[in-house]
């Protein structure tokens, strides 16, 4: 198995994200801006809004579109391949965050997390997060469409029109590939403990 | 990286094996496993993970309601403008919205993401697919439904109402013929829904919707979608299967559930309608007294552990339920007598058989108000018929009596009667009201001006047959007063619509030429459901209330003598009859027919009673007065009129069902009649009808004494001493009742039966010497024994406890004369009460008797059976030792022989 990001430090502000191989130098300059502003969206929301407001990813994923990539962007970006860039920014803000904050819960560090990291109240445990998160690197080597729709759908929280659209498949397709894709991730966490 | 070299071949597998039948699945698995073990293990294991919740099914991130809301809004933008907020739960956020398309109200429920996320869009799609086949007027149709922007919502018609959690909350226990009602159509729509093979499994007081009468099934194959989502995280109660507390035992269990999981929880269901409880702590039965037994058996049938023995189907529930409506909602009945039956009082009236019954319209919703036509010719006072029309609508709705048609539609088609009208165009007016709105019942009115004063008048009709059901007396008031004579006519035709409505009372509202205002309707109503749980105190309260609301509504009165009687208020059952008959000319026939019943009681006077019922029940048959007056008749000792008139009633259905007196009733009459085989029949009918009620041993025992049947008895008061005890029919009175029977008929032992009776009754006093029942049966068993000192001390004893009771004092009178006492006998007999002057007489006569007066015995006796002898058998029959003077004089004979 193959680790697919180092165990990141404690860090006070946001960890360069490491951008996977397979993107262009173009796609990769989009990514991480994308990372960046998803962090600052994520950041600047949770400061202004009131306390017990919680991150909700879709929304920033749609924010960040806006911001980069909408009318009146600097250049002409495909929706659909900007929401895959974007969910896989999102996939990696949230992993990443979860890392963080478990390694500071490992060293009792608690106060070196970001505001972000702090209010991204995750409904899913954090080592479940990290599992999944593990796995799809695993499923993506089987079958790279099926990781992308769990990423797009999973940690982007798209829909499966605009999960079709971002791929470029049919929305039948989508639902096909989320139930083998889910059926698949469930069956190989069950199979092995979570990571710790 | 490094690929899975059987990726390829688990990802056809799995797409080939996904879709298939469970035996099917199994079967492929089972090939797999003999050929490719491992590969066998993974799609087993991919498999079993598809059909399993896991982290996946969540969210990164839980979505807030606010946030849950502007998505959806902006989601469904195109099609629906969410207007706001009905309740949002761990499942869905619910939405009172705009159909833009329609330009109508809807309801959008949006599954909560998480869900949607566990459920996936297709397994949704088909699963409301299936519920959105179901068409049924008690299941709230699926207009819509899909995904948008990652979002799973379905589209319900807005129809109002409350649901029955809201009803609940609001009213607590329901009234019994409303919780029938509502229980048919659930159980209709689940029939249905059964038929359809769709099992609604989250069957809750949240999921039905009550418009009116009616109520509305929601949410069918949403929550088989919850359940196939749930997660079973412990940290994530919001997905739990169904919902806790409505939950069949199978389901808690988790084992496969079918429709009889929804029948177990409509008996929760119905179990909650009727005592507000949620509970099963305690049985139905003695929660609240006004269930017939035969729905507390069906309920309590429901909600048994083992499916097995619960109903079979929804649609056996709907039929038992129809059977129990037929009487309620169709058949005009008097109830109320239900409750003076194990009590002495009883009106009653002659009846030969079944009467046939009179075809009376019955008031049926949908009620709709018209406006009430202007005829003042004056501007100035126009559109007052509008707003008594649209005010009565919203009192109507309010009150929630019966379906009631939008104040909109009544106006549409109102106007489109003045149009066609105008047009030239004659239209029959209840035709047009009826096709334009639905409606089963029309209020209609018109308001006049006479001077300075103005006149509202409002009838009631059928809006199929044009009959008129309900007049209202007009309201006359002041021109600038119209207010006051809109709020009036408003009152006055609710309260005779609920009059109408009301079950208990739908036989004599069809004379009701009176109808009272709704304050005191509503008072009556509660009078009378304090009346039905034998709270006579309380229900006087309510009545006098009623009365003081309308001084008009003389029913009130009328009932609130009799609950005044049943409360041992002879004093102020008295007064009230005479208040009512003071406006005796304001009195329809039917009111004084049962005033006359209620005078004849009052009074002592049972012959004028039963005159007065007799003319009653001409006017209201149908109802529980045949008893009423078979009871009087037996009292007459007219016992083989009143087992005619008993025999021609239907003890299964309507007023006798659940009634254990019926059968105490028969077995009496043929107890005087001697047919003591009968007598035994109906004792055992009665004991296996209602084995609560303890008197049908020892009507057995009666039986068996007067047959000499011996070991039969002995074995009976074996059994009998192996029950529960009862305080008043005990086996002390059962062997009290044998010796008597025994020396009467000289049969048997008496001597032993009375000795029996003491063995049992003096220790149980010398434990409680405060209890009088087992006193008072003491007392006859040393009457019987010839031990009179005794039984005079006991008498004493009880006679200082009970001051007022008739039969302690007639006793110690006859112990009196027996002394040759005539002057102390005559002084316990001083005073007697006016309504038990039959009684009374009997006693005198018994004295004189015992004095060696024959001649006034005889007189005394007769008088005694002319006004009535309630209570005769245990008076009279047992009294003949006292008679033994007169015993062979043929005019003595004459007279105690059943007539």
């Amino acid at each position: 198995m193959i680790a697919h990001h180092n165990e990141p430090g404690i860090q006070m502000s946001p960890a360069a994200p490491q951008p996977a191989h397979e993107l262009d130098a173009s796609t990769e300059a989009l990514f991480l801006r994308l990372y960046a502003e998803l962090r600052r969206i994520a950041d600047h929301l949770l400061r202004r809004e009131a306390v017990g407001h919680t991150l909700q990813p879709t929304a920033l994923v749609h924010e960040a579109w806006f911001k980069l990539a909408g009318p009146g962007a600097p250049e002409p970006v495909d929706r659909g391949h900007f929401l895959a860039l974007a969910a896989r920014a999102m996939r990696q803000v949230l992993v990443d965050s979860a890392r963080r904050r478990r390694a500071a819960k490992r060293k009792g560090e608690t106060v070196h997390v970001s505001i972000a990291d702090g209010s991204l109240n995750f409904a899913l445990p954090l080592d479940d997060l990290i599992a999944v998160d593990d796995a799809l690197v695993r499923l993506a080597s089987n079958d790279e469409r099926l990781a992308r729709v769990v990423e797009l759908r999973f940690f982007a929280g798209l829909s499966e029109d605009e999960i079709a659209a971002a791929l470029n498949v049919t929305t039948r397709t989508v639902q096909r590939d989320w139930v083998k894709a889910r059926a698949w991730l469930h069956s190989e966490l069950a199979s092995e403990p979570p990571a710790k | 990286m490094i690929g899975d070299p059987q990726w390829t071949e688990l990802n056809r597998l799995f797409d080939e094996a996904v879709d298939l039948p469970v035996e099917e699945r199994a079967r492929l698995l089972g090939t797999l496993r003999l050929h490719n073990p491992p590969l066998g293990e993974r799609l087993a294991r991919m498999l079993n993970a598809h059909d399993h919740p896991g982290p996946l099914d969540k969210r990164i991130a839980p979505m807030d309601d606010s946030s849950l809301q502007e998505h959806a809004a902006a989601a469904l933008r195109d099609r629906y403008r969410l207007d706001e907020p009905l309740g949002v739960g761990g499942m869905a956020a619910v939405f009172l919205a705009h159909e833009t398309k329609h330009d109508r109200k809807v309801v959008v429920k949006v599954l909560q993401p998480r869900l949607a996320a566990a459920i996936g869009t297709a397994r949704f799609l088909d699963e409301i697919r299936i519920s959105a086949k179901l068409s049924h007027p008690h299941i709230l149709a699926l207009i819509d439904s899909g995904e948008a922007d990652g979002l799973l919502y379905y589209v319900t018609p807005f129809v109002g109402g409350e649901t029955l959690r809201e009803r609940l909350a609001r009213s607590g226990a329901l009234p019994l013929a409303d919780a029938v009602g509502l229980l048919r159509d659930v159980a209709d729509a689940l029939a249905h829904a059964h038929d359809a093979g769709v099992v609604h499994r989250d069957l809750k007081p949240e999921n039905v919707l009550c418009v009116g009468s009616h109520a509305f099934l929601l949410d069918f194959g949403v929550a088989k979608l919850e359940a196939g989502a749930a997660v079973s995280r412990p940290t994530d109660p919001g997905l739990a299967i169904g919902t806790p507390g409505y939950m069949a035992p199978e389901q808690v269990v988790g084992v496969s559930v079918d429709h009889r999981a929804d029948i177990y929880v409509w008996g929760l269901l119905a179990r909650e309608l009727l005592t507000g409880k949620r509970l099963l702590d305690a049985p139905l039965g003695t929660l609240r007294a006004d269930i017939p037994r035969s729905l507390v058996a069906l309920i309590e049938a429901c909600v048994a552990l083992d499916p097995v023995e619960r109903p079979s189907s929804a649609a056996s529930l709907v039929a038992a339920l129809d059977g129990l409506i037929a009487p309620v909602r169709v058949a005009p009945r008097w109830p109320w007598f239900a409750a003076a039956a194990m009590t002495p009082i009883l009106i009653g009236l002659l009846l030969a058989g079944k009467p046939a019954k009179p075809a009376v319209a019955v008031l049926t919703g949908p009620i709709a108000v018209t406006p009430l036509d202007d005829e003042t010719a004056d501007t100035a006072l126009a559109g007052w018929g509008r707003l008594a029309g649209d005010w009565m609508t919203q009192g109507l709705h309010e009150a929630n009596l019966l379906p009631v048609v939008p104040w909109e539609s009544s106006l549409l088609a109102s106007e489109r009667l003045h149009n066609e009208t105008a047009a030239g165009r004659l239209h029959d007016f209840n035709k047009l009201v009826r096709e334009e709105t639905g409606a089963g019942a029309i209020v209609r009115g018109s308001y006049y001006r006479t001077g300075d004063s103005l006149r509202f008048q409002a009838t009631v009709v059928d809006a199929r047959s044009g009959a008129l059901l309900i007049a209202v007396t007009p309201v006359v008031v002041l021109r600038d007063s119209a207010a006051a004579g809109v709020r009036e006519l408003r009152d006055r035709v609710m309260g005779a619509i609920g009059l109408a409505l009301d079950q208990r009372v739908a036989a004599g509202s069809a004379f009701a030429t009176q109808p009272p205002t709704y304050e005191a309707y509503r008072s009556f109503d509660r009078g009378l459901a304090h009346f039905n749980r034998y709270e006579y105190a309380a229900a006087r309260v309510d009545l006098q209330d009623a009365w003081n609301h309308d001084s008009t509504f003389f029913p009130a009165l009328i009932l609130g003598s009799y609950a005044a009687a049943n409360d041992n208020d002879w004093v102020a059952a008295d007064t009230l009859i005479r208040l009512a008959l003071w406006h005796r000319p304001l009195l329809n026939e039917f009111y004084l027919s049962f005033a006359e019943m209620m005078v004849g009681t009052v009074k002592g006077d049972k012959e004028r009673a039963l005159r007065g019922a007799l003319r009653g029940s001409a006017l209201a048959p149908g109802s529980r007065l045949p008893y009423n007056a078979a009871h009087l008749l037996e009292q007459l000792n007219r016992p083989r009129e009143a087992d005619s008139v008993l025999a021609a009633m239907d003890a299964d259905h309507g007023p006798m069902r659940d009634w254990p007196a019926y059968w105490s009733q028969r077995a009496f009459n043929n107890h005087l009649l001697g047919d003591y085989d009968e007598e035994l029949t109906m004792a055992r009918t009665m004991r296996a009808r209602h084995p609560m009620q303890r008197v049908s041993w020892v009507i057995e025992a009666r039986a068996d004494a007067a047959l000499g049947r011996e070991q039969e008895l002995d074995s009976l008061v074996e059994v009998a001493r192996s029950l529960e005890p009862d305080v008043y029919w005990s086996v002390g009175a059962m062997l009290v009742i044998a010796g008597q029977e025994a020396l009467v008929h000289q049969r048997g032992n008496p001597a032993l039966r009375f000795q029996q009776a003491v063995d049992f009754l003096a220790p149980r006093l010398r434990i409680d010497p405060t209890d009088r029942n087992h006193r008072n049966w003491l007392a006859y068993a040393l009457i019987g024994l010839g031990q009179r000192d005794s039984a005079e001390r006991v008498l004493l004893k009880l006679d200082h406890d009970e001051p007022d009771r008739l039969a302690n004092r007639g006793r110690l009178a006859v112990l009196t004369a027996r002394r040759g006492d005539r002057a102390g006998a005559e002084r316990w007999m001083l005073d007697a009460p006016a309504h038990q002057r039959g009684e009374a007489l009997l006693y005198e006569a018994r004295m004189a008797a015992v004095l060696g007066d024959k001649e006034t015995a005889l007189t005394r006796l007769a008088d005694a059976l002319r006004a009535g002898v309630d209570n005769w058998h245990w008076n009279i029959h047992y009294a003949l030792p006292d008679f033994a003077i007169i015993a062979h004089d043929p005019r003595f004979t004459s007279l105690v022989t059943p007539h």
